[in-house]
């Protein structure tokens, strides 16, 4: 019988998705791009909230879109209305994109040319958190309807984040969700997230977004 | 969930690593799993046969060890395991703070003929 030899390993699973990502965000470093991974539950606001932003820096900025979804591609033709460059990207069933397929994303898109890209993550609080993407910035929103208990539920996603929108803000007054008890909880998660309360229907706290995304981008740069 | 993803990226990494070391089969594999890693153990033990089937874990043991995720308080300085101090310091009492370890999936050793 052969002798049986123990190799000690003690590597993490994730380090090759890791590597990818920080190599891809170089690379889009290199070319001037800003990558903004948005992330969030399904039924939040995040296309909603993507044609806000859109409207706010579109005769500023070149940008691009790449909306991630399981099937359909209802959410890139919604965005391709609003003029700037958006593509679908299929994820077959998988829940989160990892930065293999954020590379893919982003050479169909050919990004050279762009400023900003936002990628629209799959809808949902658990597996985005734990794969990098190579995006230079995260964010997140958190809607209204989905309750106030959220950051003490996924405290991974609300710890990763640079910002964090709380969305449908106009809805306030028909839900239990205290805005202060979120933030707090938020803090106490991530003290240096910035958290800003928009409203995609209304266009409420939109300026803010972008200005948010100039400073952010402006910094990123130097 | 992802586990699934994750069980292939595993198998990968271990193959790699056997057949630097000139070795045909793995019979053993054991991971470390951190408390926060959203994989759940008990799905990975029911579908890692079949994932390995073909490969050279086909046949091997499996075994997962549970890691403490740990907090570093950001009042005082003391790392704490955050869920079982009820994601409270335990010195000092403050929420406040960040969390260092418990989300990792690491292949720790694996043993090979």
């Amino acid at each position: 019988m052969d002798s049986v030899k123990v190799i000690e390993i003690k590597k993490s699973v994730m380090e090759n998705n890791d590597v990818q990502a920080d190599k891809l965000r170089e690379e889009l470093k290199q070319e001037d791009t800003f990558l903004l991974n948005l992330m969030s539950a399904p039924g939040s606001g995040k296309t909603s909230c993507v044609l806000r932003i859109i409207e706010k820096l579109k005769d500023e900025m070149k940008i691009g879109v790449m909306e991630a979804d399981i099937d359909s591609s209802v959410d890139a033709e919604k965005v391709a209305k609003s003029g700037v460059t958006a593509i679908q990207l299929h994820t077959g069933g998988m829940c989160h994109l990892d930065a293999e397929m954020t590379r893919q994303g982003i050479e169909n898109l050919q990004t050279k040319d762009l400023d900003f890209v936002i990628l629209e993550n799959v809808g949902n609080l658990v597996c985005p958190a734990e794969f990098d993407t190579g995006a230079s910035k995260c964010a997140m929103i958190l809607s209204v309807p989905e309750g106030d208990d959220k950051p003490l539920k996924y405290p991974l996603m609300f710890s990763i984040v640079d910002l964090i929108l709380i969305n449908k803000i106009d809805c306030l007054g028909y839900f239990d969700f205290d805005v202060d008890a979120v933030r707090e909880r938020i803090k106490k998660l991530n003290p240096n997230v910035t958290v800003l309360e928009v409203s995609a229907k209304t266009g409420e706290g939109f300026d803010a977004v972008a200005d948010w995304i100039r400073s952010t981008r402006e910094d990123w740069k130097k | 969930m992802h586990e699934m993803s994750v069980v292939i990226n595993t198998v990968n990494m271990a193959e790699e690593y056997a057949r630097k070391n000139g070795a045909s089969k793995i019979t053993k594999i054991v991971l470390e799993i951190g408390e926060f890693h959203s994989v759940v153990p008990e799905y990975i033990r029911y579908f890692f046969p079949d994932v390995v089937e073909g490969t050279m874990l086909e046949g091997a043991q499996l075994e997962i060890e549970t890691v403490t995720g740990m907090a570093r308080c950001r009042n005082c300085g003391a790392e704490y395991p955050w869920k079982k101090s009820n994601y409270r310091c335990p010195d000092c009492g403050s929420e406040e703070c960040k969390i260092i370890s418990g989300r990792d999936f690491v292949i720790k050793e694996i043993s090979v003929q």
